[in-house]
C-alpha cells in the first residue's frame, strides 16, 4: 500500500489543491485565458471548502477521543486555521482575476494555491519537519509571485530584497530549531492528550527543567529560542527584522502586498504559538521579557514611523508593522501566565488569535479596495490619488473606512474587540503577578494605548484626504473579483464588531485547547531518568 | 600530545557548525555580488544541518537512532536547491532591470 488510509483523510484537501495547482501549471499551456483560471481556482477551492468541513467534523471526534497524535495535530486551533487559510486563498484568487498578467494568469492562481496549502498545513503542523517545511512551502511561492507581480525596476528590487532576507531567516529558524531538537532529541512538538508512550518536546523540556543539569541547557535552550524567534519575527515583520517591509511593499503590486501583509504574518503567528507558547516550558524565565521589549519597540515603531509616509503601501506597510507588535502583547502575556496559570496563558494566546482574524479581515479588506482602485495605466501608489474619494466613488470610500477604523480600533468595528482582549489581558495579568511583571504590564497596557491614539491620527489622516480634498484625477475603478473580496471582507468586519462573541468563542476554544492544561508529570519523569547522561557531552 | 587524542565529542561539530553559520552570516552582510550573498545562503543552511546531524548522533543519544536529525538535514538540501532555482530567477530579473547583479545598487526604494 502506497500511504495508509488514514493519512490520506487528514491531508485530503491539502492533497486535492496541491494536485490541482499542478494541473493549473499544465493547462497553463492549452489556453491563457485568465477568467477561466480563476473560475477553475475558484471552484477548486470551495469544492475543497466543502470536503474540508466534512472531514473537519470527523477530525474533531478522533481529537476529542484522544486517539491521535503526531506531525499534524487535530486540535482546534489547526481545524479552524485551515478553514481560514483557504478562505484567504479564494479571497486572493478573487483579486487575480483583476491583477494577475495576462500572460502568466495561470502560473500565478497556481502558485496561490500552493502558497494556501503552506498556510494550512502551518496550521496544523506538530513536527519541527513539517512545520519548517510549510512554512518554506509559503516562502517559495510568494518569491514567486513577487517575481511575477510586474516587470519593473523597483518591482526586481523589492523581490531581490524579500527573497534575501527571508532566506537568511529561515536559516535563523533552522539554526534555532535545531537546538530545540537537540535538548529535546525529538521533533514532535507536543504528545497532544493521547495516552500513549509519545513523548513530543513539550514534554521533555520540561522534564529537562526538573533536572539538575536545567541551568546548563538553559543557555542553549535560551539561544535556540532567540534565533527561533528571530526568524518568526521576520515572518510578521516585527523589530529588528522589520525594515525590509516598507520597501518590500512599496516595490510591488497592491495584491501582492496584501499577501506580504497577511499570509507570512498569520503562518509567523501560528508557528509563534505552536514553537514558543507550547513548547517552551512554563518554568523558563527569559521569554516573556524578550517578548514584552520587542512589543514595546515594533508597535512604536511601526506607528511612529507611518505617522509621515505618502505612499500607500509604505503607510500600510508601517501600520501592520504595527499590528505584529500588538500581537506580541497577547504572547507575552501567555508566556507571563504559562507558569502560575495555564489559563491565563490560553486567554493571552485566545486574544492574539482573535486579533489576528480581524486584522487579516481588515488588511485584504484595503488591498482589495486599492486593488479595485487600479487601472490598466498604473496602480493607486500616493495617498494624494485618493483625495475626494468620498464624492467620486463614496461606496469604496466608505469601505475603506471601515478597515481603517477597524484596524484603529474604534468600535463598533471588529478591530475594536481584538485590541480590547490584547490589552485587557495585560492589564488583567498585572492585577494578577505578585512579583516584580505587574509594572511592566501595566506599563505595557499604557504604551499600547498611547500607540493605538498614535495609529488613529494617520489612519484618519486617510480618510480626511479621502473625504476633505477635492478630488484630484478621476479614478473610476474596474472589477468583479477586486470589488466581490472587498465586500465580502467589509460584510465580515462589521458583522464581527456588532457579534463578537462566536469569533471570540471560537479563538477562546482554540487557545484553550492548544495550552488549556498543565503538561502531565508520570511520562515526563521517565524521560528524566535518562537524561543525566548527556550534560557531560556537551561540554 | 593529550589535546590531539581527546575524545571527539557532539560539541565539536556544533562548533564548526557555529563556525558555518557565522561565516555564512557574514558573507550574505558583506558581499555585494548577488552570487556570492547565494553562496553566503548556503553556508548558513549547511550549519544548521550540521547542527541537526549532530544532535541526531549516537554520541549523545546512545539509545535514539537518530533517524530524525539526518531526516531533517535531507529535507533541508532539497530545498536549497529548490530556493537555488528561484534565487537565479530572480537575479536574472535583477540583472535585467539593473544590468548588474551589485546588490548595493537596490537602492530606490526608501523614504
Amino acid at each position: 500500500m502506497l500511504a495508509d488510509r488514514n493519512t490520506v483523510v487528514l491531508l485530503l484537501p491539502e492533497l486535492i489543491l496541491v494536485a490541482m495547482a499542478t494541473w493549473i501549471y499544465v493547462g497553463g499551456t492549452i489556453t491563457r485565458s485568465r477568467t477561466w483560471w480563476v473560475l477553475f481556482a475558484l471552484a477548486t477551492y470551495l469544492a475543497t471548502g466543502l470536503i474540508l468541513l466534512r472531514g473537519n467534523a470527523a477530525a474533531a471526534e478522533l481529537f476529542a477521543s484522544g486517539s491521535l497524535s503526531g506531525p499534524l495535530i487535530l486540535d482546534p486551533l489547526g481545524q479552524t486555521g485551515r478553514v481560514l487559510a483557504l478562505g484567504l486563498g479564494l479571497l486572493f484568487t478573487l483579486l487575480l482575476a483583476k491583477s494577475a498578467s495576462r500572460e502568466l494568469a495561470s502560473e500565478t492562481c497556481a502558485t496561490v494555491m500552493l502558497l494556501t496549502v503552506g498556510l494550512m498545513l502551518v496550521c496544523r503542523a506538530n513536527s519541527l519537519v513539517l512545520l519548517f517545511l510549510s512554512l518554506e512551502l509559503i516562502s517559495i511561492p510568494t518569491y514567486v509571485l513577487l517575481y511575477l507581480g510586474r516587470a519593473d525596476r523597483a518591482s526586481a528590487e523589492a523581490a531581490a530584497k524579500y527573497f534575501f532576507l527571508s532566506i537568511l531567516s529561515s536559516a535563523m529558524l533552522l539554526y534555532g530549531l535545531s537546538f530545540l531538537y537537540g535538548l529535546a532529541g525529538v521533533t514532535l512538538i507536543t504528545a497532544g492528550q493521547s495516552g500513549t508512550q509519545v513523548v513530543g518536546i513539550r514534554e521533555a523540556l520540561a522534564a529537562l527543567a526538573a533536572t539538575p543539569e536545567a541551568a546548563g541547557s538553559n543557555v542553549l535552550l535560551l539561544l535556540g529560542l532567540v534565533l527561533t524567534f528571530g526568524g518568526l519575527a521576520f515572518k510578521i515583520a516585527a523589530v529588528p527584522f522589520q525594515f525590509y517591509a516598507p520597501d518590500v511593499y512599496q516595490g510591488t503590486t497592491n495584491v501582492n502586498a496584501g499577501l506580504l501583509a497577511t499570509v507570512p504574518k498569520m503562518a509567523g503567528v501560528l508557528a509563534m504559538t505552536r514553537l514558543l507558547v507550547v513548547a517552551v516550558p512554563a518554568t523558563f524565565q527569559y521569554a516573556w521579557q524578550v517578548m514584552l521589549v520587542v512589543a514595546i519597540l515594533t508597535m512604536t515603531i511601526g506607528n511612529v514611523s507611518a505617522l509621515w509616509q505618502h505612499n500607500v503601501r509604505r503607510l500600510l506597510a508601517y501600520s501592520s508593522i504595527a499590528h505584529a507588535g500588538y500581537m506580541l502583547i497577547g504572547f507575552a502575556v501567555a508566556l507571563a501566565a504559562a507558569g502560575s496559570e495555564p489559563a491565563g496563558a490560553a486567554d493571552g494566546v485566545a486574544a492574539v488569535l482573535l486579533y489576528l482574524v480581524v486584522y487579516v479581515l481588515a488588511a485584504v479588506g484595503v488591498f482589495a479596495a486599492l486593488s479595485y482602485l487600479g487601472s490598466e495605466r498604473g496602480e493607486v501608489n500616493d495617498l494624494e490619488e485618493l483625495s475626494g474619494l468620498g464624492r467620486t466613488r463614496p461606496e469604496i470610500a466608505l469601505a475603506i473606512s471601515v478597515f481603517l477604523f477597524s484596524m484603529a480600533g474604534i468600535p463598533p468595528l471588529a478591530g475594536f474587540w481584538g485590541k480590547f482582549e490584547l490589552f485587557a489581558g495585560a492589564v488583567r495579568l498585572s492585577g494578577r503577578t505578585d512579583s516584580t511583571a505587574w509594572v511592566w504590564f501595566l506599563a505595557l497596557a499604557v504604551l499600547a494605548a498611547l500607540n493605538a491614539a498614535i495609529a488613529a491620527a494617520y489612519y484618519l489622516r486617510v480618510v480626511g484626504v479621502m473625504y476633505f480634498r477635492p478630488p484630484a484625477a478621476e479614478i473610476r475603478g474596474s472589477g468583479q473579483g477586486p470589488l466581490t473580496a472587498m465586500l465580502v471582507c467589509a460584510v465580515l468586519v462589521v458583522a464581527a464588531g456588532l457579534l463578537p462573541t462566536p469569533l471570540a468563542q471560537t479563538a477562546a476554544n482554540a487557545g484553550r485547547g492548544l495550552v488549556g492544561q498543565r503538561v502531565e508529570t508520570p511520562r515526563a519523569a521517565s524521560i528524566g531518568q535518562r537524561e543525566p547522561a548527556r550534560p557531560a557531552r556537551l561540554q | 600530545m593529550a589535546p590531539l587524542l581527546a575524545e571527539l565529542t557532539v560539541s565539536h561539530y556544533l562548533m564548526v557548525g557555529a563556525v558555518l553559520f557565522v561565516a555564512g552570516a557574514v558573507c550574505m552582510a558583506t558581499k555585494r555580488n548577488a552570487l556570492g550573498v547565494l553562496m553566503g545562503i548556503e553556508l548558513v543552511l549547511n550549519g544548521a544541518n550540521l547542527n541537526f546531524v549532530a544532535f541526531g548522533s549516537q554520541y549523545l543519544r546512545p539509545e535514539s537512532l537518530g533517524l530524525d536529525g539526518q531526516l531533517v538535514a535531507l529535507f533541508v538540501i532539497v530545498l536549497a536547491a529548490a530556493e537555488a532555482a528561484v534565487a537565479l530567477a530572480i537575479a536574472l530579473n535583477f540583472y535585467n532591470n539593473h544590468t548588474t547583479i551589485d546588490v548595493d545598487q537596490a537602492d530606490d526604494l526608501k523614504g
